[in-house]
């Protein structure tokens, strides 16, 4: 890896964990995006995971008492399935799927029926739900929006619901990092160095908006929240029929 | 972001905890405000006329419960 790759690796860590921060949200769908900008999608999803597992194990470990072990048990066997049937195929997307797909998963929550309200502590569900979202973490890096749906429509308490979110995150990532320097073909590496800068660079980050979200109000907070969720999800979508379109014109 | 439907139970919650007393703001925001998921529960039940702030000076403000947050905990069996 170039001296500019890993510089450009470490700012883009450093802003997205500070949005991250500020907004509570979105870090790692701006990150992924960033990631397979600069890198080939093995190296981007391995690198994303690794600091991924980072964030997320260090929620568990904030909220480890209110984690929801039988709901995160029944998730870990849907991750488990999603990932024994992906490694059959051991398919590695294109960007242009990854790109398409990150764009419109958040506006696939939106469209979901009412009356479809899911419910964190039906097993069945959980099943399905580790199913999909590992298969979309798989595809794209990140399920968080679609994740959240699933502990919203439930009983659970708020920091339940971040808590036991947190550990079928971790579940996620860790499959999809055996999974993309593991089991595909040509897997990514990334070494010591990058992997201890960029979450250096993420805690920073996260550190560095702690100040500023004090000086957010209600109101700016939902304005720019929604600001930023369909601005990326719209730039990824228009970005992925681009790569797809791109070679219909050569 | 979450809709404010789905948000419903937690709110319930907050403005259950807030009727019980008036809470300082920086209590409530230190308890109440989440990341990942960043769930809007406080943002939520003030635009619903829920809860509102008194006093202006930030150490001082307190939040309170509204008539309307009480009708909302009586229509849903918390008081």
């Amino acid at each position: 890896m170039s001296t500019l790759t890993l510089i450009a690796i470490c700012a883009t860590m450093l802003v997205t964990n500070f949005l991250s921060g500020l907004f509570g949200m979105a870090g790692g769908v701006i990150l992924i995006g960033l990631l397979l900008v600069l890198l080939p999608v093995q190296q981007a999803m391995v690198l994303h995971g690794i600091t991924q597992l980072a964030s997320n194990i260090w929620r568990v470990v904030v909220w480890r008492a209110y984690i929801r072990w039988d709901i995160a048990l029944v998730y870990s066997i849907g991750s488990l399935i999603a990932l024994a049937l992906w490694s059959i195929t051991r398919y590695v997307p294109d960007k242009a799927v990854a790109f398409l797909m990150l764009g419109v998963t958040p506006f696939l929550t939106m469209v979901m029926p009412k009356d479809m309200r899911p419910d964190a502590e039906s097993k069945p569900q959980a099943i399905g739900y580790g199913i999909g979202c590992t298969g979309l973490i798989l595809l794209t890096g990140v399920a968080g929006p679609m994740l959240d749906t699933f502990f919203l429509g439930g009983k659970l308490e708020r920091r339940q619901i971040m808590a036991t979110k947190s550990v079928c995150q971790v579940l996620g990532h860790t499959v999809k990092l055996i999974y993309f320097a593991g089991i595909v073909v040509d897997p990514g590496t990334v070494d010591y160095l990058t992997a201890g800068l960029a979450i250096l660079m993420a805690a920073i980050g996260t550190a560095a908006a702690k100040p500023v979200v004090e000086m957010l109000s209600d109101k700016t907070y939902r304005l720019w929240a929604n600001r930023i969720v369909v601005s990326v999800s719209a730039y990824y979508t228009c970005y992925g029929v681009w790569l797809f379109a791109g070679p219909l014109f050569d | 972001m979450a809709d404010a439907q789905s948000l419903d139970p937690l709110i319930l919650d907050l403005v259950e905890w807030v009727a019980r007393e008036p809470r300082p703001y920086l209590e409530l925001i230190d308890a109440w405000r989440t990341s990942c998921p960043r769930l809007t529960v406080w943002e939520d039940a003030v635009e619903r006329g829920f809860v509102q702030r008194e006093g202006v000076s930030l150490p001082a403000t307190m939040v309170h419960v509204t008539g309307a947050g009480r009708a909302f905990l009586v229509a849903h069996g918390r008081i």
